[in-house]
């Protein structure tokens, strides 16, 4: 398999402290990878690197083996979509005009989308099952459509590679579900690379091949989920108490948390 | 992407904004905008009747003659400042309507920013400038105030610089602070001068027409279409920039350079316009918002519509200005403030605006 993404030794800071130090990992052409560790862990600021919102100070990110610093911001977005953790919109655009967004990139300066761009759009619209929104205002549509709406504008862009930035933080439990069932059927029906975070460790660990633990800038764990998700890892890295067994149905990781007064109380067998 | 298209949809028709859709929109309103113009002409305080006007219009073709005094009221007074109500009203609203998509606040407007104070100052330095520095028809009064409308923009803009980037809210604090520092200056200069220009500061504030020499209008004209094209070149990236710097980044908008190009836009438009009519009120506020309600908020579109309906809705302001009290004329920006005031304030109430 083909790496699209390589990192070295990447190290990146806002101000004076670190907030991300020695960078090294890998992403595989195909491949459904979870980013996960606590708040401040460097998470966000790893998957910005990625689609160069920023920049490192030390150690080179390739895409595709291309220099990413070296990329037209235009070709970035042509190989790289960005789903960020929320959208706010200012004006109220209608659906159909947001996902139509999604095209910019492949206009190189056109002010009118053509044929062609509506065509893409239709069908990434009847992908997200988002075809019946086109004229309603995005500001007033639910939140699971909303996030429907704003991955539909990422695909618009034809993306190899999907970026989310904990995609499925202020949705309920259906709609969890129904993201990441979407992004499997991505990954698996047309082979898009697929990079999120997650504060979700369970879902994350039942959809995604691969996750990475990061703890204070650092990559802490990387491997299988069943690698990842262990007892010790995980109250290392978050200090809290947790119970990790066999999903009953998958057989993957299952984690449990153990509140602080269930601490002294013997689990059952 | 790698996947074949396995569906094509065809029956769901798409909202989208065509060039088709956007011509006739356009061309429409250039219509209206025409017919202002003609209407505008017949008002002032002599009034015209249409077929006088026609007759002069085609004396210009044809060489026939026409009695001297319609002529100059019709060329010389009414046309030229109906025509620069059309370019300035167009002017500040399109920049209204940039400025509010780009620092997303929608009460953005260029007088936020410090530009009307900036040109202000120049007005009332220009008064204590003894030479005379009038060219093109420019007055050395307006000349100053496009200068300090320029500069005054641009030191917002400077100061405003954080790492490279030009946070909205930053840009916004600094052109408030910057248009405070700015009117303390304005009041200390005009409180040292003699009345009679005390007077003349104050007229200008209050934003006024006044009929242009026709090398002045062509510059206007010239400036004011310049940052007209540059917004429509970049009106598609303005929708975008809505959305936040990082995901406009993300769909590969340049966004500092579309920034800096559209400012430059912006302060050409406003600029051009304040210098000859000092400040007017509202039009750049409460006309892109009208035309939003009623276009929808894609830029290639809001940004020209907004421009020919600013220019409607000064020409009819000061076409009222004109003759309501006739023989006195009312300064336009009072009428401008007393008609969006009231019609800004029951969209806010009805519509719930943004």
């Amino acid at each position: 398999m083909k790496s699209v993404y390589q990192l070295s030794g990447v190290y990146f800071r806002y101000g004076d402290a670190w907030v991300l130090e020695d960078i090294c990992l890998d992403v595989m052409e195909g491949e459904m990878i979870g980013i996960i560790g606590p708040n401040g862990s460097g998470k966000s600021s790893l998957l910005k690197l990625l689609s160069r919102l920023n920049s490192p100070q030390q150690g080179d990110i390739s895409l595709r083996g291309v220099d990413l610093s070296l990329m037209d911001q235009a070709d970035i977005a042509k190989t790289t979509a960005m789903v960020p953790q929320e959208s706010t919109f200012f004006f109220p655009y209608t659906v159909d005009e947001v996902v139509l967004m999604g095209r910019t990139p492949h206009l190189r300066g056109r002010l009118f989308e053509g044929r062609h761009d509506m065509e893409v759009v239709r069908e990434v619209m009847h992908w997200m099952d988002i075809a019946g929104l086109g004229e309603r205002p995005v500001t007033e549509i639910s939140g699971g459509e909303r996030q429907r709406v704003v991955i539909a504008r990422a695909l618009a862009q034809e993306p190899d590679i999907l970026i989310l930035d904990e995609p499925t933080a202020s949705l309920d439990i259906a709609h969890q579900v129904e993201i990441y069932h979407i992004l499997t059927r991505l990954n698996e029906e047309r082979g898009l690379t697929i990079i999120l975070s997650s504060h979700d460790l369970n879902l994350a660990a039942h959809y995604c091949h691969r996750m990475i633990l990061m703890n204070k800038g650092r990559i802490y764990a990387a491997g299988t989920p069943s690698e990842v998700i262990t007892e010790e890892n995980i109250r290392e890295v978050y200090g809290c108490p947790v119970l990790v067994d066999a999903h009953p149905v998958s057989g993957g990781p299952r984690l449990t948390l153990l509140p602080r007064e269930l601490k002294t109380m013997k689990v059952s067998p | 992407m790698s996947l074949r298209m396995t569906y094509v949809y065809r029956s769901t028709s798409m909202q989208a904004l065509t060039l088709r859709r956007w011509l006739s929109a356009v061309s429409l309103l250039m219509v209206l905008s025409l017919i202002t113009v003609f209407l505008s002409m017949l008002f002032g305080s002599d009034a015209l009747r249409p077929r006088e006007i026609i007759s002069a219009f085609l004396a210009r073709v044809t060489g026939n003659d026409v009695s001297e005094v319609t002529r100059t009221i019709l060329f010389q007074i009414r046309l030229p400042r109906i025509l620069l109500a059309a370019i300035a009203g167009g002017s500040l609203a399109a920049a209204g309507g940039m400025f509010q998509a780009i620092l997303k606040n929608p009460l953005a407007d260029a007088y936020i920013l410090g530009i009307s104070s900036g040109a202000a100052l120049g007005v009332v330095v220009s008064l204590f400038v003894p030479v005379t520095l009038g060219m093109y028809g420019f007055t050395p009064a307006s000349i100053m105030a496009f200068a300090g409308a320029l500069i005054t923009l641009y030191i917002v803009y400077r100061i405003s610089i954080v790492g490279g980037k030009v946070p909205p809210h930053t840009i916004l604090l600094s052109g408030v602070m910057i248009n405070a520092i700015i009117f303390a200056l304005i009041l200390f200069l005009t409180s040292v001068i003699n009345s009679s220009h005390l007077y003349r500061v104050f007229f200008w504030l209050l934003g006024y027409l006044s009929s242009p020499s026709y090398a002045a209008l062509a510059m206007v004209a010239l400036f004011s279409f310049l940052g007209m094209a540059i917004l429509l070149v970049h009106s598609r990236s303005l929708n975008i920039l809505t959305l936040g710097d990082e995901e406009a980044e993300t769909l590969g908008i340049n966004v500092e350079f579309v920034k800096r190009r559209v400012f430059i836009a912006g302060a050409l438009l406003v600029a051009s316009a304040v210098a000859i009519c000092g400040p007017i009120g509202f039009v750049g506020i409460m006309v892109p918002h009208a035309v939003r309600l009623l276009v929808g908020y894609d830029y290639r579109l809001v940004l020209p519509v907004s421009f020919i309906g600013g220019g409607i809705f000064l020409m009819l302001a000061d076409t009222f200005a004109r003759t309501a009290a006739s023989p006195v004329e009312i300064p336009v920006g009072i009428i401008t403030s007393l008609a969006g005031g009231p019609f800004f304030l029951y969209l806010l109430r009805k519509k719930r605006l943004v």
